[in-house]
């Protein structure tokens, strides 16, 4: 593994986030932000373009140059919305820390489970799989297609091996329609999830076999979320038609909306 | 009798049938054993459907073997065990490739005088318990063995499991009629036969479950949990990546039942002829 030059490694968390028409990324990261680094009291950087202006006191902001266009469906109005999800794999060259963590802006962190992770030997480790409250989690690509992983939390060191997954993740990224066939593919948006699937894959060997991923699953909230509060060490998050009631741990809430409401601000002050 | 000249080899069986070559799929499954194992030695049983055998296809088997004729090809498979060159041998479907050194399978097999494989893959390496399209396995509680592949030494023991299913072959009408549940397969397949005498000559004896690498990739689509109607080859990527195989993305690492038996085109037997030095 390498080490800064005085042999202390430093580590620090990473996000993206680049505005769009509908949803303020950057406000949302300064959320996530301020959750990070009260639970992992590890510095925060920023990668963003050149209009952004974030507000949480950032240790780096690194601006880059935003190009691409792609869509997803927003998981509430089921519309197609603009997502700027391109680029996740300079994160090797961006990141100022010799171990990053990278995590989504929509990946709220309520504890410190990721710490005992960052302290461990890896060149690079992803979140394998998810759990939903449904149960109905997709895991696959496609009807053909393999399971893919989550790059909505990612950790990695800068060795060689974690420089040619970003590379090949980049690769996959510039002939996303090349891959979309090769490995059956349901969909032709490009997804972070996917290509780091297939760099994953493709540098095991061909094989599903690895060692690089995370040793547990991610909660995912993928419903419309009208309020998360607090309560006995417990999240309570009430839905449009349900509550579920969790013990406090990260949850990844695919609802940008209420990531922007005031609702999750009253959450951030009460945690 | 016995005509034994090696201690140990792979074998199998190519009758062609029905515009089927099994045995340019068999000399496929010599390449890819030399690839993998180069001082392996292997044979093939054959009977009058295989005609002018050029000297580069010859020279990959080690014996070449001419068995007794028949219409219905399966009913020969006991007789191999009388037939094979070697004292042990591992016994492989024609339409079954190697991609790796298994050299030390050997030494696990000889466990038992006899293993049958059991239960399959699928792609991704996980066992398939295959309960719905083995149903009839299931309502006759028959153990889910599948024939393509097995082991099996000159010994007593195998000696009496080989009667046994030639006798199950010889009276199979009885057997399908009066001793099965939903026995609809009007001739008689090696794997019905040797799961019922495999139940009849004790399970334990022939099998060892906890082997659990002693069996193959089955490229029939349920296996894969793929459309059925389609054929595998259709439905995802092969490419041949020596020694590997590598189907929709991931290498295989354990034997390939490839099933379709125009999977291998000549540029697939160019490759491996390439790799072995044989063209």
């Amino acid at each position: 593994m390498n080490t800064s030059k005085n042999n202390v490694e430093s580590k620090g968390i990473v996000l993206f986030a680049f505005n769009t028409d509908t949803v303020n990324y950057v406000e949302i990261a300064d959320r996530c932000a301020v959750l990070a680094n009260k639970f992992l009291n590890l510095p925060v950087s920023l990668i963003t373009d050149s209009h952004a202006q974030p507000k949480f006191q950032y240790d780096k902001i690194i601006r880059i140059q935003y190009s691409g266009r792609n869509q997803r469906t927003d998981v509430v109005t089921k519309k197609q919305v603009e997502w700027r999800n391109f680029h996740r794999h300079s994160v090797f060259d961006h990141s100022p820390y010799d171990n990053t963590l990278l995590i989504d802006t929509d990946y709220l962190v309520f504890d410190k489970s990721l710490l005992k992770l960052i302290e461990q030997n890896y060149d690079y480790l992803i979140m394998g799989s998810s759990n939903n409250f449904q149960d109905t989690m997709q895991a696959r690509m496609g009807n053909l297609g393999l399971p893919y992983v989550w790059a909505t939390v990612v950790l990695f060191r800068k060795t060689n091996k974690s420089k040619l997954f970003f590379n090949l993740v980049g690769r996959i990224q510039r002939n996303w329609g090349y891959y979309v066939n090769l490995y059956n593919i349901d969909s032709t948006q490009y997804r972070n999830d996917y290509a780091f699937a297939i760099a994953n894959i493709i540098l095991n060997g061909y094989s599903l076999e690895s060692k690089n991923l995370i040793p547990w699953k991610m909660l995912t909230v993928s419903d419309e979320i009208e309020k998360i509060e607090l309560k006995d060490n417990m999240l309570i998050i009430r839905t449009t038609t349900k509550a579920y009631v969790v013990p406090k741990h990260n949850l990844h809430v695919m609802h940008k909306q209420y990531l922007s409401s005031d609702n999750f601000l009253q959450l951030i002050q009460d945690v | 009798m016995f005509n034994h000249k090696e201690q140990q080899g792979f074998l199998t069986i190519a009758y062609n049938t029905n515009g089927i070559d099994y045995f340019e799929l068999a000399y496929l499954q010599a390449l890819s054993l030399k690839r993998v194992m180069p001082g392996c030695k292997t044979a093939v049983v054959i009977d009058k459907s295989v005609k002018n055998i050029s000297d580069k296809v010859g020279q990959i088997f080690d014996y070449i073997i001419q068995g007794p004729e028949s219409n219905w090809p399966m009913e020969v498979e006991p007789e191999l065990f009388w037939l094979t060159p070697f004292k042990e041998t591992i016994k492989l479907e024609s339409d079954i490739i190697i991609t790796r050194d298994i050299n030390h399978w050997w030494y696990a097999l000889r466990l038992r005088n006899l293993v049958l494989s059991y239960n399959c893959r699928n792609i991704e390496d996980k066992i398939v318990v295959d309960s719905e399209h083995r149903k009839f396995w299931l309502d006759n509680d028959l153990p889910n063995v599948y024939n393509g592949l097995m082991y099996f030494r000159y010994s007593q023991q195998a000696t009496e499991f080989f009667l046994l299913a030639r006798q199950l072959f010889q009276n199979y009408d009885f057997l399908k009629n009066h001793v099965l549940k939903n026995c609809r397969e009007e001739k008689p397949s090696t794997d019905v036969i040797y799961s019922v005498a495999a139940k009849i000559f004790g399970i334990e004896k022939c099998t060892v479950p906890t082997l659990d690498f002693f069996n193959f990739v089955h490229m029939k689509p349920h296996i894969q949990n793929w459309p059925t109607q389609t054929n595998w080859n259709e439905l995802v990527m092969s490419e041949i990546d020596l020694p590997y195989v590598r189907i929709n993305n991931l290498n295989q690492y354990n034997p390939v039942h490839y099933h379709v038996k125009n999977w291998p085109t000549d540029t697939i037997i160019n490759r491996y002829e390439y790799t072995s030095g044989t063209n």
